[in-house]
């Protein structure tokens, strides 16, 4: 959820940029919301997969906790990006995405870690995942600024 | 250069979590960029003070030189804008060694009730190494100023910044005791904290 609010604000910041009308700052939120949300279930899903003997002795849930604990590393980024945009002026919401989403992955897999998952597995789906994700955004704005006509 | 022994005499030390073998400085810096939170709590106990600082401190005057190179770009570099390019990173230097230093020491004290067991000692050699990735991209960044003639600042200086902000999100958590809601606020206040003070030192600085 948490993970979700913070793409919401990177989405938020971002469509401004790809759309003057008003509409398209809840628009980019809302979608990007369902990325986030999406994508760090995926990431919890693989996590989760790859644990081992950990989910079995913890179960799924009290890991996938431990896993969502790591994601909170997503705020700082977002509320960081949001002071640089709206504060200081800076177009830079990018960055912060690519490292939000790199930085807050590897704190998921070293949460889940701690807590008895397998370190070479959780670090790998974690990169994969990171690596994806961060492609798959950078695509899904510029398409969204092609489609619109503005600068992504 | 104290050895790793030294320190721990101190009060300050006195339950600090478990040293590893003092490993070399550079390796500490590039182990950091990979695995932060491991890696902090094995080595800023085994490094003193004055280096770990001398990290926060080398990765912002780097930050902060580049950001005068940057401004500089397509203006004559006479005598005037290299002094003021000195002061600059004279200025990031002081950011990243006095400005780090208290905010760890802010950061321990705010830390306080919610139990956790690392040191004040700790605490101020964690946040020095916590800007390791900072130092890397500005190393590079000056390289790709200097060789290939691009603009830095942004590109290198700002994302080795957030680069910084995992190490220090798990530096903050270690001394919450693992509580990751108190870590997430107060990195989020560091970060930008240190992001304003860039912007008004560095970017203010030269107009």
């Amino acid at each position: 959820m948490i993970a979700a609010v913070a793409f919401a604000i990177f989405g938020a910041l971002l469509a401004r940029h790809i759309s003057p009308d008003p509409e398209a700052v809840p628009a980019g939120a809302v979608l990007a919301a369902m990325v986030g949300w999406l994508s760090t279930a995926v990431l919890r899903g693989l996590l989760v997969a790859v644990a081992g003997q950990a989910r079995r002795q913890l179960g799924a849930a009290s890991y996938g906790a431990s896993i969502r604990s790591g994601l909170t590393l997503l705020v700082p980024f977002a509320l960081l990006a949001a002071v640089a945009e709206l504060g200081l002026g800076w177009h830079a919401t990018d960055a912060f995405v690519a490292a939000g989403v790199t930085g807050s992955s590897a704190a998921a897999a070293s949460a889940a870690i701690r807590v008895g998952g397998r370190p070479l597995p959780s670090v790998v789906a974690a990169s994969l995942w990171s690596l994806t994700v961060s492609a798959g955004w950078m695509w899904l704005w510029t398409l969204g600024a092609r489609v619109l006509g503005g600068a992504p | 250069m104290a050895n790793m022994a030294a320190p721990d005499t101190n009060v300050l030390d006195a339950d600090a979590p478990p040293q590893a073998p003092r490993a070399s400085l550079w390796r500490v810096v590039c182990a950091t960029m990979a695995a932060p939170g491991e890696i902090l709590r094995r080595h800023a106990a085994a490094l003193p003070a004055p280096v770990a600082l001398t990290v926060s401190g080398a990765a912002f005057a780097i930050f902060f030189a580049q950001t005068a190179i940057d401004l500089h770009r397509g203006a004559a570099w006479d005598q005037s804008a290299i002094v003021s390019a000195a002061v600059l990173a004279g200025t990031g230097g002081a950011l990243g060694t006095v400005g780090v230093c208290l905010l760890a020491v802010l950061a321990f004290v705010l830390t306080r009730p919610f139990g956790g067991s690392a040191t004040l000692g700790w605490s101020v050699r964690a946040f020095g190494l916590a800007y390791s990735p900072t130092l890397i991209y500005g190393i590079c960044g000056l390289l790709a100023q200097l060789v290939l003639g691009w603009p830095a600042a942004l590109a290198f200086g700002v994302t080795g910044f957030l680069w910084a902000l995992s190490p220090l999100h798990a530096t903050i958590a270690e001394l919450a005791g693992g509580r990751m809601w108190p870590a997430t606020i107060l990195t989020t206040v560091i970060g930008g904290v240190l992001l304003a003070a860039w912007a008004t030192l560095g970017l203010g600085g030269l107009r």
